[in-house]
């Protein structure tokens, strides 16, 4: 069967029409992020006392609940901007290039969500910058807080830097056929840009995707994050070494779920389906397997040390969290996803792109719920019974899970902003064919 | 000298966490095909974009502050 081929018009289309779904599904969402907004204000003027989440007098001990557990799943949906570009780049997988920028910003919307709830849990967030900064050569030698700052930092700087740079040969060719409106941005990006920068760039870009494959999996994820729970020698729950290698395969479970679901719906939408190709998306849902397995598997190192021989703090946790049904759920769904993937790779038929939607947001939802049950448990189930005489389990407010509605809504509008301003495909990955006609075309 | 003469933290952020930011600068100035004034372009971005991080998380926290009536720096 043939293919029709890509051209830089299928990239420029979402800049070029509205429809009317995009407007209803823009307000829609636009509703939705308000009116979280609105209860977030509700919870600023009254204090976190409004959530069950307030001081250790109440909520079974628990201070850090979804908003935690939710900061780091975004954190962890972030990563699937590296892995993709660092495919790309660095091993030379280039049939990934069509979704790496759409990677790319998922990490820059899953960061500045991630950032967000940091906002959301501070009772007062207007100290947020008064105290970070001024504070910051004492705090980095002895707190995790200003590590995890740092280290999000640079990855959310060094990806929107790698997004800038790639940007600037695209937008130079395509600009006649961009919104006239947004020239004076166009103007910014394209600073000085001559055609024969275009080999450095690409190589800067290399030691980007190459630095950043080391940072962001290795230092944050599987670094100073886990370092917020696992240094804390009173909760058995969070405490240890696997913490690092455990959260980073979580958040590479999240990170490809979101790019399916992302590249799925935009090649739906946009009529991407010959750049956006099955083959892609059976990649990427080969790789979920990969790292689902991962996820499976040590959770499977927790549950056997935990509970065959364990100190008596780690046994309780353990056996309370292996018989949790959100743990249960989780696990369950996970097994599910592995088995598609299975299934799919041994009978190819079985593959079609809407089911690997379906996986992948059980994933999502499955790595979202075992993170908060993770931060839950581990302050429910400390070392020494501090909290024994705290009243009342602890179980998400509906304050806290209207931010779930919130988060994703902005995630999500994020893109339908950034779909209007420059294209969210790669031009190097439509023009390979026809490269040289196409330059000659647009640039003279 | 022991480990503990410099804070954990510095030699952490400092000194492992900042190899994979130094790597990168480093390629940028000496790798092959370099430019100096591309190389000094994405050093301009870098550093713009992490004042953009910053100061735009100062001016949103002070637009709560005022909203909410908290007292500034109070």
């Amino acid at each position: 069967m043939s293919q029709k081929e890509a051209t830089p018009e299928d990239i420029l289309r979402p800049m070029q029409s509205t429809g009317r779904w995009y407007k209803i599904i823009f307000a829609v969402l636009a509703l939705i992020a308000v009116g979280w907004m609105a209860i977030w204000g509700y919870q600023l003027e009254h204090g976190l006392a409004v959530t069950n989440l307030s001081d250790w007098g109440s909520g079974g001990g628990v201070t850090w609940g979804l908003y935690i557990g939710a900061f780091i799943w975004w954190v962890g949906i972030a990563h699937g901007g590296i892995i993709i570009s660092a495919a790309v780049r660095l091993f030379g997988m280039d049939r990934y290039q069509p979704v790496a920028r759409l990677a790319e910003l998922l990490t820059i919307a899953g960061l500045a969500m991630a950032g967000t709830y940091i906002l959301v849990h501070m009772g007062r967030p207007d100290r947020v910058v008064t105290s970070v900064i001024p504070a910051y050569p004492w705090t980095v030698q002895s707190s995790p807080l200003a590590w995890d700052i740092t280290v999000i930092t640079l990855y959310l700087v060094l990806t929107a830097t790698y997004l800038v740079l790639t940007l600037r040969y695209d937008v130079h060719r395509l600009r006649d056929q961009m919104p006239k409106k947004l020239g004076p941005i166009y103007s910014i990006i394209t600073v000085g840009y001559s055609k024969k920068e275009d080999q450095i760039i690409e190589r800067m870009v290399w030691w980007l995707a190459l630095g950043i494959i080391i940072l962001a999996p290795l230092l944050l994820h599987g670094g100073v994050i886990p370092w917020l729970f696992a240094l804390l020698p009173g909760m058995p729950g969070w405490m240890g070494a696997i913490q690092g290698p455990q959260f980073l395969s979580i958040a590479l479970t999240s990170a490809l779920a979101g790019v399916i679901v992302l590249a799925t719906g935009l090649r739906r939408v946009y009529d991407w389906n010959h750049i956006l190709t099955d083959d892609v998306i059976r990649g990427l849902t080969l790789w979920l397997g990969l790292f689902s397995l991962l996820f499976i598997w040590l959770q499977l190192q927790s549950v056997v040390t935990g509970l065959y021989a364990a100190p008596l703090d780690v046994a309780a946790v353990t056996s309370t969290m292996v018989t949790h049904p959100v743990y249960v759920i989780a696990i369950g769904l996970m097994v599910v996803v592995l088995a598609y993937i299975f299934a799919q790779a041994i009978r190819p038929s079985v593959f079609t792109p809407l089911r690997s939607v379906a996986i992948a947001l059980l994933a999502l939802y499955a790595t979202l719920t075992e993170k908060i049950l993770f931060v839950v448990e581990g302050l429910q189930y400390p070392t020494f019974s501090l909290y024994a005489g705290v009243p009342g389990p602890y179980f998400p407010s509906w304050i806290e899970m209207a931010s779930i509605a919130g988060t994703i809504s902005l995630a999500i509008l994020i893109f339908m902003v950034v779909l209007k301003v420059f294209p969210v495909i790669e031009l190097h990955a439509v023009e390979d064919h026809h490269d040289d006609d196409h330059d000659e075309e647009v640039t003279t | 000298m022991t480990w503990e003469t410099i804070p954990v933290g510095v030699w952490l952020i400092f000194g492992i966490v900042g190899l994979p930011v130094y790597a990168i600068f480093l390629g940028w100035f000496l790798g092959k095909p370099r430019n100096p004034k591309t190389s000094v372009l994405g050093v301009t971005v870098f550093l713009t974009l992490v004042t953009a991080v910053w100061v735009g998380l100062y001016l949103t926290t002070m637009m709560i502050s005022f909203v909410f009536d908290f007292g500034g720096l109070a």
